[in-house]
């Protein structure tokens, strides 16, 4: 889903120490990086791919379709509208500490635009098999990744990984993975995703790792009540004894923060209980409750 | 944004001079960083200067709402026909700026907003808000026609403030009408975005960074940490708040990977005494400040280091980091159980690095963070 072994990949900030190594662990993995970008550097080659000066040069000469954009805050948000004028559909952004502005004015061009938003604070987005965007799973991708029915989304780059590890440990494969950050405000959010995979042919199950704060959940949440979707969906929602702190802390993601009676996880998993939706009370449960919700699914031997 | 006149006092004997320099009927407000502050008893009146001696005298050093006051402003009393609540913040759902405004503002607009009795106006963060829709707006919530162009003027003009300072949010209430046809601002909150600081050189003196968190002041260790993140901006970074009554240092990386790792100790029965971030791209410093902080928060036993799989940074230097302050401090793991969940880039190196330090238990990515974080409940309170 999004992305395929057939996707081309242009690297904004391709001379950069993260993006060199997310890039060279993109393109172990089978992904099209075709070009990079990075103001005057014209000409210069990084680790094979051509450099441009700008995102216009590199869409005229080999016409990506989605963009890593490895771009300090500051420069964020010029580097993003750019990739939008350009006509890229699809932008990956990892950058963490955006100011929350920028971040809106690129969401409102990219919705004019019909370009689709990952992130910010994104760790990209792996189709198993086929191709990632970013360097999610590290050195162990094949190890940790492997093609199979469940769609896997998480607000954090680091859970999101490790579920699907336990899945695979467990011989369940996933479909795609998305890492879509965890601020105030982001691009595809969970109840964007669930409708995609609900469209997705790959996808049977999708599993959800939310976290304290925003109300991303409780938007999924009412995704799954108003049937909008039919299959199955397994979450965790992590921060549960964070409620016994006082509120207004945030802890990590800018996004994760309980205010007033907002972002509390019990709320948020009362609303998927509601919904449905099974509800993992740790992530060890996440494989058994996915096997469960598969085995519900198989057709009947008539 | 036009406000009521008046000036900032320290003292009661400066309060009674700027209420007889106004030579009308004042308020006295106490400045702290607090929404709510009229409810909390912070906003008092004066007819009199001598009164509002008094006034200043009763709010400063007192707390209030967290903060300990420690000046007042005293500002002319308007009298109103109406108070209007005006605010604009970001809404999640809509990706965009949400205005909030109400005809029924001042001090009782919480109960008001819980009705339901808001209006609701989503913009362009780019176009701002259109000047029809707020007449439109203002109009139904009951603003005489005659006075809905300086209303409009003045909600412009909070966008305006809204967007120049990058604010979170702004929230001005009560906006009052008066008798004489003046709109006039006589509070507001603003918040500010820390991660838009570095471009707001009028509001770096102001902000209390690190303190997104309402606690109170920070505390040493909160300092030092904060201190080290801001030597170096864009080096990753590094957060670190004390929680109290803990017995657990928590050295646990990666937002959704802490989560769960605090939600599984206390699962267990251990209590983290810290929450901690570190971003990618980190300097050792930043480590090492983090590392420090929370192996000192005093009633700490044990530690828990790591988190969740890491794709892109090296864990090896968490375990380096950790026996190097450890030395230093005098711990001793084999009587200070410490539990390390090392996954992912570096793993090789920081479970060989461990396997040379008794006590210091590792596990790499085989083994899972719920196996790891009971592991060290079993460590902290051995079953007799």
């Amino acid at each position: 889903m999004l992305i395929d072994g057939s996707t081309r990949v242009l690297i904004q900030g391709i001379t950069g120490r993260l993006a060199q190594s997310e890039m060279r662990r993109m393109l172990e993995y089978g992904t099209k990086v075709v070009a990079g970008v990075v103001p005057g550097r014209r000409g210069a080659e990084v680790a094979g791919v051509p450099v441009y000066d700008t995102v216009g040069e590199a869409v005229d000469c080999h016409a990506p379709d989605a963009s890593c954009l490895y771009v300090p805050a500051p420069a964020i948000r010029e580097a993003a509208t750019e990739a939008i004028d350009a006509g890229i559909r699809l932008l990956m952004i990892p950058t963490e500490r955006v100011p929350l502005h920028d971040i809106c004015e690129i969401l409102e061009r990219a919705g004019e635009a019909g370009a689709k938003v990952l992130g910010p604070n994104s760790q990209g987005m792996v189709v198993p098999g086929r191709a990632r965007l970013g360097g999610a799973g590290g050195d162990f991708a094949f190890e940790v990744f492997r093609p199979g029915p469940v769609g896997v989304i998480s607000r954090s780059g680091g859970m999101g990984v490790e579920i699907c590890h336990l899945l695979t440990k467990a011989g369940i494969g996933q479909s795609t993975y998305v890492s879509i950050g965890s601020e105030i405000l982001q691009g595809l959010s969970f109840a964007d995703l669930l409708v995609m995979f609900e469209e997705d042919g790959a996808t049977e199950v999708t599993v959800l790792f939310g976290e304290i704060g925003t109300s991303y959940e409780e938007d999924a949440a009412e995704v799954i009540t108003s049937r909008r979707i039919t299959k199955p969906v397994v979450v965790y929602v992590a921060g549960q004894y964070m409620e016994e702190l006082p509120s207004g802390l945030r802890f990590g993601h800018s996004g994760a923060i309980i205010e007033g009676n907002r972002g509390k996880p019990s709320t948020k998993m009362e609303a998927f209980r509601a919904g449905g939706a099974l509800v993992a009370s740790t992530p060890e449960e996440i494989p058994t409750l996915v096997n469960e919700a598969l085995f519900r699914r198989l057709p009947r031997a008539d | 944004m036009p406000v009521p006149s008046g000036s900032v006092a320290r003292n009661p004997a400066e309060a009674s001079r700027i209420a007889a320099d106004l030579g009308v009927p004042v308020v006295v407000k106490a400045l702290v960083p607090a929404s709510r502050r009229g409810k909390a008893g912070g906003v008092l009146f004066a007819e009199e200067p001598q009164e509002a001696g008094r006034r200043a005298e009763h709010l400063l050093g007192r707390d209030l709402l967290g903060h300990q006051v420690r000046a007042v402003l005293v500002e002319e009393r308007v009298g109103a026909l109406q108070e209007l609540f005006f605010s604009v913040a970001f809404d999640g759902k809509a990706r965009r700026p949400v205005i909030l405004a109400s005809g029924q503002g001042g001090v009782d607009v919480e109960s008001h907003v819980q009705q339901g009795g808001m209006r609701c106006l989503v913009s362009s963060v780019l176009s701002g808000p259109n000047a029809n829709d707020l007449k439109v707006l203002w109009h139904s919530e009951g603003v005489l026609p005659s006075l809905l162009d300086e209303t409009v003027a003045v909600s412009l003009k909070a966008w305006e403030v809204f967007r120049r300072y990058d604010l979170l949010l702004l929230e001005a209430n009560p906006i009052l009408v008066t008798r004489t046809g003046r709109v006039i601002v006589a509070a507001a909150i603003m918040q500010a975005d820390e991660e838009a600081l570095y471009r707001q050189p009028r509001l770096q003196p102001l902000v209390d960074r690190g303190a997104d968190r309402r606690l109170g002041p920070l505390t040493e260790r909160e300092r030092l940490v904060a201190e080290a993140d801001r030597a170096d901006p864009y080096r990753g970074a590094a957060k670190f708040i004390e929680l109290r009554g803990g017995d657990t240092a928590f050295l646990v990386s990666g937002g959704g990977g802490s989560l769960t790792c605090y939600d599984l100790l206390r699962r267990f029965g251990a209590r983290p005494a810290n929450y901690m971030d570190l971003s990618p791209g980190f300097s050792r410093e930043k480590l090492a400040a983090l590392t420090q902080a929370a192996l000192t928060v005093p009633g700490v036993r044990g530690a828990l280091v790591g988190g969740a799989i890491k794709s892109n940074m090296a864990v090896d230097l968490f375990i380096e980091v950790l026996i190097e302050v450890m030395n230093e401090l005098g711990l001793d793991p084999e009587r200070f159980p410490v539990v390390a969940r090392v996954a992912g880039v570096g793993e090789a190196r920081a479970l060989a690095l461990a396997a040379g330090v008794p006590g210091l238990e590792a596990y790499g990515r085989d083994t899972s963070l719920e196996d790891a974080c009971r592991r060290l409940a079993d460590r902290l309170f051995p079953r007799t």
